[in-house]
């Protein structure tokens, strides 16, 4: 229930912020009678319209379902949020390393990495795993289908 | 009779060895995507769209509807043996198909679902036929107010139904059309909510969204959740064939689920799920016995699964004749679509006929290769239930990135793509429905165009959205849909304290 207020509230703050970008765009006096920001201006409503109509959902389900969340839930909705934040790192990571490493190279460190973690106590099935996919999604995506991949410090 | 001529050179083109071999991929990837959980088929044909760059429009269109309809012949592997859908709409095939598992007829279960998947589909893509031709003329009429109106319609129809709370569908589908409006607005030239960023000026991808929400999106929180659901998995061994008693109690479900299933699937945002629900319910209230449902009753696989077939098949109906899709994945089809340069609609069945036809006819013989794969292959499918998830996800966040980074070669657009995953994983945390604002991504663009031009026609008066009898009609439907959503939720609200 209150997550689900903090949603309207959250919708509602987003649908001002929209509006104030909305409005800062700049109109041009030429043929077109709505211009550039009528469109976002109605958007913007729908946004207000969905806080509120979210707000009233709340208020009729009645407040129920507040206070169920026991400490387990809140344990376990941490945990997910490390692993989430953890992944996501380990993401940004590869993403910086895709250009100056190279596709091959950055692929299978990225691939050993997570499986490593996730899939534990395999190694050496992980690692050939995460080379051969590696080198396989690279020459179909450069040699085959003609997509180019980043070469980095393997150069080819 | 040109509509017929039309139909018969679209086999011509379905038929080619080349077009051939993209309709077998595709289903065969659907039908391993079908048996993975975790990801769904608009993840997959958005990872796929890198792959069909090299292909013609025709080829690359027909891979990726392989795909959509592949998933739900897929999905009822994982429903029967381990008694977790590989897609929501194989959830009510899991409810007697487990139950006939575990009393030894796992190869009845799957017997049953790959035929009703069969004959649902196959029945579906006659009705398309059928029904495409008188649709489109209807449609040729429309101009941007009826336009304009139909999308609001069908948003309106997607936000309604997705998910438990139509107040987050809505939100969800107003996301996805403030990020639609991104970039440079094409009739005054202006930049908009770039930020100062080169890369946004152009707007946002759709598949950068599409990758994000749904393949990055859905691996965040299969891993978070640590796969908690994989289950045992039922070991299938004997013959995938049915008794004479269980074709003869499978026989009028199968003929109900492929009716249901059409009508359902051509309703924007009902789709293949409410779909095997709708059968599934109708089945067990038209039943002899429905103390036998829930324990293994084969009327409840029958059924639903039929119904689910029909329903993919059925939404291609407003996809292809209007131009609007009703779901996730058929935003993504259409996403497909507009990426090679055809916009679906009436003008799509004057314009490019060889695609559309050619597109559709596939889906026969599509239908016919699946039978094949999930009858006397279905043993080779089953294998993949053993690969460790561990192994899998990274794979998947791999294709992700190669996808993205394919579209343009830029860094910025992966982390956009992150972010956007990590935007599908709190959707889902809170409980709201991502097919809503991956709809109005895909339509955003196309909406405000004919919004603006329907005002340019105008002069600037709201008052041409009420001028045509199809936009007021269109009009009323729309408040009466959103009438009966407010109603309904009051209702629900009402009566949940005391349960």
């Amino acid at each position: 229930m209150l997550q689900d207020r903090s949603i309207a509230a959250s919708a509602l703050a987003f649908s001002c912020l929209y509006v104030y970008a909305t409005l800062s765009i700049p109109v041009l006096d030429n043929i077109d009678p709505v211009g550039p920001r009528v469109y976002p201006l109605i958007l913007g409503a729908g946004f207000a319209v969905s806080s509120l109509w979210l707000f009233m959902e709340t208020v009729f389900a009645g407040s129920q379902q507040s206070g169920q969340n026991d400490n387990r839930q809140d344990g376990r909705t941490k945990s997910e949020w490390m692993t989430v934040i953890s992944v996501s790192a380990w993401m940004v990571a590869y993403f910086m390393a895709l250009v100056p490493l190279g596709f091959l190279l950055s692929s299978s460190l990225f691939l050993l990495g997570l499986s490593s973690y996730f899939n534990r106590n395999r190694f050496a099935a992980n690692a050939i795993t995460s080379v051969l996919f590696s080198i396989g999604m690279y020459a179909l995506f450069t040699r085959v289908l003609q997509v180019p991949l980043p070469g980095g410090l393997l150069g080819f | 009779m040109d509509a017929l001529l039309q139909v018969i050179d679209g086999f011509s083109i379905s038929l080619q060895p080349h077009n051939l071999w993209y309709t077998f991929i595709g289903v065969f990837m659907g039908t391993v995507i079908g048996v993975l959980p975790g990801i769904g088929p608009s993840a997959a044909m958005a990872l796929l769209i890198p792959f069909c760059y090299d292909l013609s429009s025709t080829s690359a269109l027909i891979m990726m509807a392989g795909i959509y309809y592949g998933a739900q012949y897929g999905g009822a592997i994982t429903s029967v043996l381990i008694n977790t859908p590989g897609e929501s709409s194989s959830v009510m095939t899991a409810i007697d198909g487990y139950q006939m598992a575990r009393k030894g007829r796992a190869g009845a279960a799957l017997a049953i679902s790959a035929w009703g998947s069969f004959i649902g589909g196959t029945t579906a893509i006659i009705a398309l036929t059928i029904f495409a031709v008188p649709l489109t003329t209807a449609a040729l009429s429309f101009g941007p107010p009826e336009y304009f109106m139909l999308m609001l319609v069908a948003m309106t129809c997607v936000f309604s139904l997705t998910g438990s709370s139509p107040a987050k569908g809505m939100l969800s589908t107003m996301i996805g059309l403030a990020i639609a409006t991104v970039g440079t607005d094409l009739q005054s030239g202006q930049i908009r909510y770039s930020f100062g960023v080169p890369a946004l000026q152009e707007g946002i991808d759709f598949i950068i969204v599409v990758v994000g929400v749904f393949a990055v999106g859905e691996v965040l929180s299969a891993l978070a959740e640590k796969f908690q659901s994989t289950g045992d998995i039922i070991k299938l061994d004997g013959k995938l064939m049915l008794t004479r008693e269980e074709w003869k109690r499978s026989a009028k479900p199968v003929a109900r689920g492929s009716l249901i299933g059409f009508l359902v699937g051509v309703l924007p945002g009902a789709g293949a799920t409410i779909a095997s629900i709708v059968s599934y319910s109708v089945e067990k209230s038209n039943a002899k016995h429905p103390e036998e449902f829930g324990k293994g009753a084969i009327e409840g696989v029958a059924g639903p699964e039929t119904a689910n077939n029909a329903a993919s098949t059925g939404s291609m109906v407003p996809l292809l004749t209007l131009g609007v899709p009703g779901s996730g994945s058929t935003a993504v089809l259409l996403g497909a679509f507009i990426m090679f340069g055809i916009q679906p609609g009436p003008l799509l069945f004057q314009n490019h006929p060889d695609v559309v036809w050619g597109l559709v006819n596939s889906m026969y013989v599509g239908n016919v290769m699946l039978l094949l794969l999930n009858l006397p292959l279905i043993f080779i499918f089953v294998r993949l239930l053993y690969i460790p998830k561990g192994l899998l996800f990274p794979i998947v966040l791999v294709l992700a990135t190669i996808g993205i980074f394919a579209i343009n070669n830029l860094e910025f657009e992966l982390f956009l793509c992150l972010a956007f995953g990590l935007l599908g994983f709190v959707f889902r945390k809170l409980d709201i429905p991502l097919a809503p604002m991956v709809l109005a991504v895909v339509l955003g663009s196309l909406m405000e165009q004919s919004f603006r031009q329907a005002m340019t026609i105008s002069g600037g008066s709201l008052s041409i959205f009420l001028h045509s009898m199809v936009s007021i009609s269109l009009a009323i439907l729309c408040v009466t849909i959103l009438v009966f959503t407010i109603f309904k939720t009051s209702i629900r609200g009402r009566r949940a304290p005391a349960t």
